[in-house]
């Protein structure tokens, strides 16, 4: 049935195949990502969508089911939208919508496509694409992508692209972040690109260095106001999906 | 047979202590009580509170342990302790 919506798709819309970066489209991918990835499991489905405006792009996520906090201490949260990603093929730029661990959005600038892919000969056909398997590392995870050269954007969900065609299907080693193609239609969605970005991913990173230094230096065993015998002992364990080095 | 009958009670009491001063039960891994008996007259308590911040793809978990000689004083250390990395956290 799938197979057949795709189809019929690329029958209306054969420019598609033949696409380039000066059409506009909105690309759906089902999205399965596990919250408590490094940890255990607690997977939950979402719907993500690529818009393509000419030369910019807008990635995001929409969660089918709203994150549950797991208690009275469960801080976490989760914005409507997430996974924002903005590109700007021309200029080369990658703008993401972040949130801080206090919950306040902020905009960062990143590399456009800077990972590495190992394209292999290795092909299957997706629904009735022909799809080539690529791989490559990406702060500190790995990923596994099929691309479809057939429809010749050079985009993806989140933040992977680059290859010679549109990504319809990716996931990282350890099946944590899962995003599969849904469906491709040619539609003009106007988006608001996010200008005048200047904070970068690289300073972004030292951002959250020096914070996880802080906190761990202030990591200790001591005594406590009055009490001679009383102790605090406090631990701090980052999980972010784009590793911190250390 | 005595040190054991001894552990018993002030377990039975420092839990009684515990359950008295926490407002809601949490009975996953988000809270750990420990008790520790070290000799006849004298024991510990030990609370590990932790919290969860940030969205899920790029969340800080901190984790406060308080050692007390009563479970009263080890909960109100442990949470002083989460509140401090909660003010850091929220800076």
């Amino acid at each position: 049935m799938k197979s057949s919506i795709l189809q019929l798709l690329l029958a209306i819309f054969p420019s598609v195949l033949f696409a380039q970066i000066s059409e506009n489209y909105e690309i759906e991918y089902q999205v399965r990502f596990n919250d408590a990835f490094d940890r255990g499991r607690k997977d939950r489905l979402h719907r993500g969508f690529l818009f393509i405006h000419g030369n910019l792009s807008r990635f995001y996520m929409i969660a089918d089911e709203k994150y549950a906090a797991a208690n009275e201490y469960d801080h976490g949260f989760e914005p409507d939208t997430n996974s924002q990603v903005y590109t700007d093929q021309s200029k080369g730029i990658m703008v993401a919508k972040e949130f801080g661990f206090d919950g306040n959005p902020f905009y960062l600038k990143d590399s456009l496509y800077p990972m590495h892919w190992l394209i292999s000969d290795e092909t299957r056909f997706i629904d009735a694409l022909l799809c080539t398997k690529a791989t490559c590392s990406f702060r500190g995870r790995k990923y596994e992508a099929w691309f479809c050269s057939e429809i010749a954007l050079p985009v993806g969900p989140w933040k992977l692209g680059g290859l010679p065609g549109l990504i319809v299907d990716m996931k990282d080693d350890q099946e944590n972040m899962v995003m599969r193609f849904k469906t491709i239609i040619k539609k003009d969605i106007q988006f608001q690109y996010p200008a005048n970005v200047n904070y970068t991913m690289a300073e972004h990173i030292e951002k959250l260095k020096n914070l996880r230094k802080r906190l761990q230096g202030n990591a200790r065993t001591a005594g406590s106001g009055d009490c001679i015998s009383c102790q605090t002992q406090s631990q701090y364990e980052f999980y972010t999906w784009e590793i911190i080095p250390e | 047979m005595k040190r054991m009958i001894m552990a018993a009670v002030l377990l039975v009491s420092t839990v009684s202590v515990f359950a008295a001063d926490v407002k809601s039960e949490v009975s996953n891994d988000q809270k750990k009580i420990e008790i520790k008996v070290t000799d006849k007259e004298n024991s510990e308590c030990s609370m590990e509170l932790s919290a969860t911040f940030g969205p899920s793809w790029g969340s800080v978990k901190v984790s406060c342990k308080g050692t007390a000689p009563t479970c009263k004083e080890a909960i109100s250390i442990a949470m002083s302790c989460l509140n401090e990395a909660k003010r850091q956290i929220m800076q």
